[in-house]
């Protein structure tokens, strides 16, 4: 492991990565690999993931899993055992894959939450109980970080169902933060504004209107990487249970 | 889907008490915004099979335009 204080990771620093095809994962997917560690990044499309890959400075340091990760939400946890024992004991896990839907409260029902708390909330709490498994991590030093979102705390008219997904997640950042103390192992999310990526081009009509209200103007997938590489590296090794929101001021605004 | 249940699925998506009628000017609903546009979109993809753009919805100028987008016959 690298030193404390060090924004640094080594080979050993193996980070299991969620979202690894796209945005803002593929940012942090990137980041890591450019800062030394070794990561495993899953995603649903091989093609995304060779993407990330050949965009890494040491593509011999990123392994990409295939897997969807709602389809057995139940053993999710036996999973993270799975790439344990192929790649080696872990020391991260970013969970950045996530969806949202922009729509009227009235046009989604509880399908539409379903899905939403499915990727966002419950694959989130499986790979984090598979990651605080003793055998699955390094112990002392891990670290798990959860991407939330800005909507768990400001106003988000529109996306109601999911703010409530993401509030999910920064809950259980604390609370399992509390729990693996014990460990040292420590357990944040990191909460984005608004940052153009094919989720938020898909989703938001008006994205470019939007960017403007951020007091430090539009952000980048790279701003919400760095946070997201802060908390995991040992310079964050006396930070735990926060959610850290990375929004070029817009909440404070 | 006759006019009145596509009027009715209409108002449900707008969540508008008010009867809405064929000929009605968008912008002089009251719940027209850029919401309920996309949830227009929304409803014309899953209860229509018509995907639409966003660009395409708030180009609409009356309650007629989005019948037609639906694939009524008018
Ligand atoms: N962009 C923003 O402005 C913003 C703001 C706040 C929070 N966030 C959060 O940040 C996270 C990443 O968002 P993004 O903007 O980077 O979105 P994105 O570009 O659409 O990427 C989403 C990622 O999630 C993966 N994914 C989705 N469903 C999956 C499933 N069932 N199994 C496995 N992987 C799955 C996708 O992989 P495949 O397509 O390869 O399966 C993709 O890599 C999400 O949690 C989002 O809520 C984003």
């Amino acid at each position: 492991m690298a030193a404390v204080g060090d924004l640094a990771f080594t080979a050993e620093d193996r980070v299991l990565l969620t979202g690894a095809s796209s945005g803002l994962g593929q940012a942090a997917a990137v980041l890591l690999n450019r800062l030394g560690a070794t990561v495993i990044g899953v995603g649903r499309d091989v093609d995304r993931l060779a993407a990330t890959k050949a965009l890494c400075p040491h593509p011999e340091r990123f392994f990409p899993e295939r897997c969807d990760l709602t389809e057995n939400l139940d053993d999710l946890s036996s999973q993270v055992a799975v790439w344990r024992k192929s790649h080696g004991k872990l020391a991260g896990l970013l969970h950045a894959a996530g969806i949202v839907t922009v729509l009227p409260a009235a046009l989604q029902g509880a399908a539409e939450m379903r899905e939403l708390f499915d990727i966002n909330v419950f694959a989130a709490y499986q790979l984090a109980r598979g990651f605080l498994d003793r055998r699955n991590n390094r112990g002392e030093g891990s670290a798990i970080v959860f991407v939330a979102s800005l909507a768990a705390l400001c106003e988000s008219s529109g996306t109601t169902a999911y703010a409530a997904s993401k509030g999910a997640v920064v809950s259980l950042a604390r609370s399992l933060a509390c729990e693996y103390a014990r460990q040292k192992i420590r357990v944040n999310s990191v909460s984005p504004g608004l940052v153009p990526t094919p989720m938020t081009q898909r989703q938001y009509a008006n994205l470019d209107a939007l960017a403007q209200t951020y007091p430090l103007g539009p952000g980048r997938p790279e701003d919400i990487a760095a946070a997201a590489a802060f908390l995991l590296s040992p310079a964050a090794r006396w930070i735990t249970g926060q959610n850290l929101v990375v929004d070029g001021g817009r909440s404070v605004a | 889907m006759n006019i009145d249940a596509f009027l009715d699925e209409l108002a449900y998506a707008l969540q508008r008490d008010a009867p809405i009628a064929l000929d009605d000017e968008l912008k002089d609903i009251e719940e027209w915004d850029s919401l309920a546009a996309m949830g227009i979109t929304a409803l014309l993809d899953r209860k229509f099979g018509k995907r639409l753009s966003f660009d395409d919805i708030v180009r609409m100028k009356t309650v007629r335009d989005i019948a037609q987008a639906a694939g009524l016959e008018l």
